[in-house]
């Protein structure tokens, strides 16, 4: 019996899909190791001396060969150990429980919100194509996109929270 | 509060925000007295200031008795047990366990007996050190190696904070976020948004003494503290204290009455106030608000590091003096008031040298000669030795990226271009973050590195260590100054009690380095404080800070919001 296309591919793609995991791991990574920001000089103390400043690279995992300190990466992911905060010492699952919901709860509506009015506004549009109703809302929503966040955000900040 | 504490473990107690809560959710030994100025040690947890041996070397100190930790479930039944000296024995002792990766143990690093000997041993909790002794449940014994008459100061920090060994045990790493005290408030809520105080109902009955806090009715009857005489603190129920770092939001955040107590941002000064010498509220705000106008605890300063050889110590004798010329000739072209009015609002207090304004030892008299602008001199300085616009070094000036940051060396570039250093010669040296710019500067990488100091306690020798040749980068001594003379007047000065004669000695201290030309230095900054009319207090940002809010008041079931 042949072997059919999807059949033989299926291990192939389970290949490439695990070789692209580990390539993509492996770089962010490595970014984060060589380019990333160096927690020990937040970490130490006023007057440190040389001897704490290797204690607390030690403490950070910071000593190891870049092959073991990646192999352990990737232990802790597969194990979803995501360890703790080196500031707080609390656990990174604990911060995401208590902070998921909050973002969620932001995101959510923002998105269901975002969507159905933008449907909605396409529906019109297309009904009403060529019409004043469709210019307006074209001109609306390309001028709304255009225009940065950041002055957004401060004119958002100016009308709902100035008293 | 303009920043949140990551951690509210005594051991990672180095931010003015962290301290603001340890302070309120554990006991120290000591605590500066509510309402003294200049400061003043008080007893905390410890029933008097310690009796120290006449060689200076062993403090005895004994501890309040029935002082009890909160409720905790790390507690047999969920219930919390008496403090004992032994608690605080291990409080000092995990500072120099390496796992604790504590920040505090410079404090007493080489100081006490057997403590150093200990963390080489492998740090072995079950193991005696000779010279940190409970001699009894509520009596505790410090030995030291010398003398060090800050170690009382030292006991007043979050740092000297006490935790029972059990509760750290229980919550591992997670002990930052729970605390597990014998303060006047408990934890009620944290994250890096807010964190929420409780009273804490097992705090000790002491009465509040205006006398023995240092009551001075000249400048503090304004703010209504005498009907507290005689009530126990803490005097709130309940504390929401708000982090929010971003200046703008802040203070709308202040402004929409959801604030009670605010550090005014510079920006918002003349917003605020009707005049600035002194400084004044405008009468809208007045009539809500007290005013409280403090110089900060340290200062800003710009040191040069005297380890590169372009511009600091040179083995060459004639090099080394025309290297110290050019340091001196760029003091003199730094405009101090300019930058003073651009950056502080002209409300900074500009002094020579390191012994900030703020403590008992600076000396009102002193000439401002060394930070007063002079071009010509700056300019013939140069000429003098022979610096000429093609034999003058790059100057690199760091910094972690930041608008004012930038700001701040475009207009130091500018003050330097006036004595016709080419502009092209002056370049910035910028950093992603601050720990970025703190490695480099630890590892002696930044020509210029500009810094402000917070004073840990009210004594300069936290500022003259700053210069102390073996306190080198990585440690405090971020210029590298080595001076023979500096330094023996330092070991000399460093065990000697507060007395005239050390003040010599430090303002002696001080002259090498304003001679050496070591450091642009300094400005004090002025803190703003607004705070509602509806709360009985006096605030502080000072040294520890924090210590004032068990005595804060509102009337009962009154909630205070602590920005």
């Amino acid at each position: 019996m042949p072997v059919t296309a999807s059949k033989r591919s299926l291990p192939r793609s389970l290949l490439h899909a695990l070789l692209l995991i580990i390539g993509v791991t492996l770089i962010t990574f490595m970014l984060l190791v060589y380019f990333g920001p160096d927690q020990t000089y937040v970490l130490i103390g006023k007057n440190a001396t040389a001897q704490q400043i290797a204690e607390v690279r030690q403490e950070l995992g910071y000593d190891q060969p870049f092959l073991q300190r990646y192999a352990d990466y990737l232990k802790h992911l597969l194990t979803l150990d995501l360890g703790v905060s080196h500031s707080s010492g609390e656990q990174v699952r604990s911060i995401l429980t208590r902070s998921l919901p909050v973002s969620l709860a932001l995101v959510i509506p923002g998105f269901i919100l975002g969507n159905v009015l933008g449907i909605l506004l396409g529906l019109i549009a297309a009904a009403q194509q060529g019409q004043w109703l469709d210019r307006l809302i074209t001109t609306l929503s390309v001028s709304s996109m255009s225009v940065s966040f950041l002055i957004i955000v401060i004119a958002l900040q100016v009308l709902l929270c100035t008293p | 509060m303009d920043g949140a504490p990551t951690s509210l473990d005594p051991v990672h107690a180095s931010t003015i925000y962290a301290n603001f809560l340890v302070v309120n959710l554990y006991d120290t030994l000591y605590r500066y007295q509510y309402l003294a100025r200049p400061y003043q040690l008080a007893p905390n947890l410890a029933e008097s200031l310690p009796e120290v041996s006449a060689d200076g070397l062993i403090y005895t100190i004994r501890i309040k008795p029935g002082v009890r930790f909160i409720d905790d479930p790390s507690f047999p039944e969920g219930q919390g047990r008496l403090l004992r000296a032994e608690d605080f024995v291990y409080s000092m002792t995990r500072h120099f366990d390496p796992a604790m990766r504590s920040q505090g143990s410079w404090m007493w690093q080489g100081r006490i007996v057997g403590l150093d000997d200990w963390k080489e041993s492998g740090a072995d909790y079950a193991r005696d050190i000779p010279g940190l002794r409970a001699l009894d449940e509520r009596t505790l014994q410090i030995q030291l190696v010398t003398p060090f008459p800050q170690l009382t100061h030292t006991l007043a920090q979050g740092y000297a904070a006490v935790v029972p060994q059990e509760s750290v045990a229980h919550y591992g790493t997670e002990f930052a976020i729970n605390p597990v005290g014998s303060g006047p408030f408990k934890l009620e809520k944290f994250d890096s948004t807010r964190a929420i105080l409780e009273r804490n109902v097992f705090f000790r009955n002491e009465a509040f003494n205006l006398v023995a806090e240092g009551y001075i009715p000249e400048s503090q009857q304004m703010f209504g503290l005498e009907f507290l005489e005689g009530q126990s603190p803490p005097f709130l129920d309940r504390v929401e204290v708000e982090f929010i770092a971003e200046d703008a939001a802040r203070w709308t955040t202040f402004n929409s009455g959801r604030l009670d107590y605010i550090k005014v941002p510079v920006s918002q000064f003349d917003q605020v106030l009707s005049d600035r010498h002194p400084p004044r509220l405008r009468p809208e705000l007045a009539e809500r608000y007290h005013l409280l106008a403090n110089l900060e605890s340290g200062f800003v300063h710009t040191d040069f590091n005297m380890d590169d050889r372009r511009i600091g110590h040179h083995s060459d004798p004639e090099q080394n003096e025309r290297n110290r010329a050019l340091r001196c000739a760029i003091t003199k072209a730094f405009d101090w008031p300019r930058r003073n009015e651009i950056f502080y609002s002209g409300l900074g207090q500009v002094f020579p040298g390191v012994i900030a304004p703020i403590t008992p030892e600076f000396d009102p008299r002193q000439s401002l000669r060394p930070v007063t602008r002079n071009l010509d001199e700056a300019r013939s300085l140069l000429k003098r030795y022979g610096w000429s616009a093609d034999n003058l070094p790059v100057l690199e000036y760091g910094f972690p990226s930041s608008v004012t940051e930038r700001q701040m060396f475009e207009q130091f570039r500018s003050f330097m271009s006036d004595t016709g250093y080419p502009e092209d010669k002056i370049r910035p040296l910028t950093f992603a973050s601050y720990g970025d710019y703190a490695r480099a500067y630890l590892n002696r990488e930044v020509m210029l590195i500009t810094t402000a100091w917070t004073m840990d306690y009210p004594d300069s020798e936290n500022t003259m260590q700053l210069f102390f040749g073996p306190n080198a980068s990585p440690g405090a001594n971020n210029a590298n100054y080595r001076n023979p003379e500096y330094d023996r007047l330092y070991r000399e000065a460093a065990v000697m009690p507060e007395s005239p004669e050390r003040t010599a000695l430090y303002r002696s201290m001080n002259q090498m380095v304003i001679d050496d030309c070591v450091s642009i230095s300094g400005l004090s900054r002025t803190l703003i404080l607004l705070w509602n009319k509806r709360f009985r207090m006096l605030p502080d940002r000072s040294f520890v800070g924090g210590f004032f809010l068990r005595f804060a008041s509102a009337g009962i079931n009154a909630v205070a919001e602590e920005l």
